[in-house]
Formats: structure tokens, C-alpha cells, sequence
């Protein structure tokens, strides 16, 4: 009967503290994060991060072409690129640079889709398969497209986090030098055929 | 006999409650509340409030899908129906400790602003108070503010433009998120939403992997891997868009993925 009694005695408390800890559980997981914040103010109460915005924006090509961004390409070892577009079919947006790119933005008046060739001269991908480990995702597709009559491997990427673009398309203009474009929905036939609309043109001098 | 039959019990009362408790942690973890608010010069924009609201669903979206996938995390973005804040704006900067802080703000160059009106850059400690001030605070989450200002900041030396800011690490814990530039307000709306959007939801889950522990490496092209939205090229288009995140930053994120277990 002692036996029973102390049994019994157990099983009421399991199920008390089972009990308790369901019904508080919620006050337990605030507590919980109510302390994590507490221990961490203690260590660096002022600590701030920015997100440091140093983007240029040019809105002509001449304008890019006299800057220091464009001189600075040069220093660097790099080719500087302006781009060649039919005007009556593409309205020129801007130019946005900074660091070691710098981005083409236009519109397509027939489709009134936005159009991005952006670029990353010192990228640091020398190889189509670095290029697909960096920017790809599992089911993209490598292939030949021709480019201003030139037969280059290229990329075409899906974009996962992205609603308004469905395919990137990337290519090694040079080693180091990464070209792609984006274009609001273009399905990936669509993206090819816009590629050829644009001639990137070096500057040499 | 009896005894047999109250082990029996016991039994299934320990083997009951204990994977309970486990699963409700586990339920729990991983989900991070932030409470949004807007500055009303999102509404001189876009209207209020269902042109930035609707807006706002696509930056969200695209951040939401990240962390989910990548790090299971939940974000949970609560939006209270007064969720709009008045900032301060116009000459804020002026009322910086440093001297001359005025004259060496960019955005304050007479070309661009005239020092008045709801597109002047504002400084981000000044969004910080505002908010705080005026925002329904909910508890157990952490505060995000989306501002059509630009925003700028300062350290010691100097005073710079800014995307977006984390304080991670303060009792009021918050983030700032600069939406849109000023620069194109004259600019048809549908020329924004490529540009806009990219550089809005890169800058929400930049600011939100500070929470998570991530540091900035965008000083250098060799500070670490530059193709990372925390990286040299966090600003490309393809790199803000993609919201590329690294091995190292993903590494970091992954190991810090349970510091906020906000219960919905």
C-alpha cells in the first residue's frame, strides 16, 4: 500500500510539472529571450551597422565616360565598356557604379520591360564552371549564344528570390570581366534574343 | 501486478510529456518578429496606404524566401494598422555634435535639396528616436522602419550616405530601411520597380543578417568574397538581387539561426 501510495505520489507530480510547463511554456520561451537580450546590451549597447551607400549614378554615357570611375577602370587594368543600343527602341536610363562594377539600366519602349546589362570587371571568376558555382542554381543551363557575332558559352540562370525577373544570362566577356543582363519576365528564349541587341564597346585608348 | 500497471503508466507519462515540451521549442524557435512601421514619406509618394503596403509585400516576399529557405528561419513581419511614422526631416543633420556636419552631407548640396521637405536626407540615430516616439512597440519582436528619406550616418571622422542600418545589439532594437531615392521621384513609377525594389529588399535582409551575428566585408575586394549582399559588390544588381549570401555569412546565419525564438 506504501508502495502504491508513493507511486502515486510520483505520477501526480510528473503530471503536475508536465502540466506547468505546457501551461507557462510561452512565459518560459520569452523569459528565455528577455535574458539572451539582457546578457547581450551589457556587452556593446551603441554598436550600429550601415549599410554604406557609395553608388554613383551617371545619366548620360558622356557623363560616365569623363568620370573618375571610368579612369579609375583604366588604372586598374581593366577595359572600360560603353554600350551601343538601338535609341529608338531602348530609352537610356542611368549608369550606377561603384566599387568594381557599374550597371547599364534601360527601357524597352515596345515591351515596357526595365533592362539591366550589368557588369563586374574585377570579379574574380575565371571559368564558366566558377561562374555557374557562384551565380547558378542546380537546374540552370550552360550553352553557346552568339553575341555581336561572336560565339560565347553563357549562362542562363533562373533567379530563385526574385519575382519580376525569371532568367540572368552571364558570360566571361573577358577573364575576370562578367556581363549579364536581366529583363523584367523574360522567359529564356526571350532573354537571348534581347542580348542581341545590345554591343558592349570597348574603349582602348 | 499493481505495480506493473502503474510503471506502465508512469511510463507513458514520461515518454508523453517530454517529446511535447521538445516539439514546442522546437515550434517556436527560429521565427523572428518584426514589427514595420512607414514613414509618411513613403505616403507622399505612394498614397496611404495601399500603394506602399502592396509595394511593400514584393520586398518583403523576396526576403521572406530567403531565410526561409536557406536558414529555415521565419520571418514574421506584423504591420499595425497606424503603422506610419512621422519622421523628423529637413535639417536634422545640423543638430549633430560635429561641425559643419550640414555642409558635408551629399545629400544637402543645393542641387538636390533645398533642405526642406520630405526627401532630405535624415540621420538615422534622429529615424531611430522618431520611431521609437511614435510607433505601437510590440513586444517580443524587433522594430523595422521602412523610410522614403534618404538616411545618412556619421562616426567620428565623417559623415556619409547609408542604405540601411542595424542596432543589434541596443534595447530598443531596430532596423532602418531606406525604400527609395529621391533622386527619381520626377521619374515614372514604372521605370522604379526593377531598381527599387532590388535595392530595398537587399538592404531588408542585409540589416536583418546583423541580427543574426553577420559582419560587414565590403571594405575590400579581398574581404572575403566580395559576390555577397554583405560584400564589395552587395550593391550590384545581380548580387542585390539574387540576395547572394556567401558561405562564410551563410555559416554565421546557420549558427546563430535560433537566437530569436518569437512565439507568433
Amino acid at each position: 500500500m506504501k508502495k502504491l501510495i508513493c507511486t502515486l505520489m510520483i505520477t501526480t507530480m510528473l503530471f503536475g510539472c508536465s502540466s506547468a510547463d505546457t501551461e507557462n511554456s510561452s512565459i518560459t520561451e520569452e523569459n528565455k529571450i528577455e535574458t539572451k537580450e539582457s546578457i547581450t546590451e551589457t556587452k556593446d549597447e551603441e554598436k550600429m551597422y550601415v549599410d554604406e551607400d557609395t553608388v554613383i549614378i551617371y545619366e548620360t554615357q558622356e557623363e560616365f565616360r569623363n568620370s573618375d570611375f571610368y579612369n579609375k577602370i583604366k588604372n586598374e587594368g581593366f577595359t572600360p565598356y560603353l554600350l551601343e543600343f538601338d535609341e529608338e527602341r531602348y530609352e537610356f536610363n542611368n549608369i550606377r557604379a561603384d566599387k568594381s562594377w557599374y550597371d547599364f539600366y534601360l527601357y524597352d519602349i515596345q515591351t515596357s520591360k526595365n533592362v539591366c546589362i550589368s557588369t563586374i570587371y574585377n570579379s574574380g571568376i575565371k571559368t564558366m564552371s566558377e561562374l555557374q558555382e557562384t551565380f547558378g542554381n542546380e537546374d540552370d543551363i550552360v550553352t553557346t549564344a552568339e553575341i555581336n557575332g561572336q560565339t560565347h558559352d553563357v549562362l542562363l540562370s533562373q533567379r530563385p528570390y526574385v519575382d519580376y525577373v525569371e532568367y540572368s544570362l552571364f558570360y566571361l566577356l573577358e577573364e575576370e570581366y562578367l556581363i549579364s543582363i536581366n529583363v523584367d519576365n523574360a522567359t529564356s528564349d526571350e532573354i537571348l534574343e534581347y542580348f542581341d541587341d545590345f554591343e558592349l564597346v570597348a574603349d582602348n585608348g | 501486478m499493481k505495480n506493473r500497471v502503474l510503471a506502465a503508466i508512469l511510463s507513458v507519462c514520461i515518454l508523453t510529456s517530454v517529446p511535447a515540451s521538445r516539439n514546442e521549442v522546437s515550434a517556436a524557435s527560429k521565427q523572428l518578429n518584426i514589427n514595420t512601421s512607414f514613414g509618411v514619406s513613403e505616403t507622399s509618394v505612394y498614397g496611404v496606404p495601399n500603394g506602399f503596403t502592396g509595394r511593400f509585400s514584393r520586398i518583403k516576399g523576396n526576403v521572406i524566401g530567403l531565410y526561409r529557405e536557406a536558414f529555415g528561419i521565419t520571418l514574421n513581419f506584423i504591420v499595425p494598422n497606424s503603422g506610419f511614422v512621422i519622421e523628423s526631416v529637413a535639417d536634422m543633420c545640423k543638430s549633430d555634435s560635429i561641425n559643419g556636419f550640414d555642409s558635408l552631407c551629399d545629400h544637402c548640396s543645393a542641387s538636390l535639396c533645398s533642405n526642406e521637405g520630405p526627401f532630405h536626407c535624415t540621420n538615422a540615430t534622429v529615424v531611430k528616436e522618431d520611431i521609437f516616439l511614435s510607433a505601437n512597440n510590440v513586444r517580443n519582436a524587433v522594430q523595422l522602419h521602412i523610410t522614403a528619406t534618404s538616411l545618412c550616418a556619421e562616426n567620428n571622422i565623417s559623415h556619409f550616405g547609408i542604405n540601411g542600418v542595424c542596432y543589434p545589439l541596443s534595447t530598443d532594437q531596430c532596423l532602418i530601411v531606406r525604400d527609395y531615392d529621391y533622386t527619381l521621384v520626377d521619374e515614372p513609377l514604372i521605370n522604379l520597380t526593377q531598381y527599387e525594389v532590388t535595392m530595398a529588399q537587399k538592404t531588408l535582409a542585409h540589416e536583418i543578417g546583423h541580427l543574426y551575428g553577420v559582419e560587414d566585408h565590403y571594405s575590400s575586394i579581398y574581404d572575403g568574397d566580395p559576390n555577397c549582399i554583405w560584400g564589395f559588390n552587395k550593391d550590384n544588381e545581380n548580387v542585390a538581387s539574387r540576395l547572394m549570401v556567401c558561405s562564410a555569412c551563410r555559416e554565421t546565419i546557420n549558427a546563430n539561426a535560433n537566437r530569436y525564438n518569437h512565439y507568433s
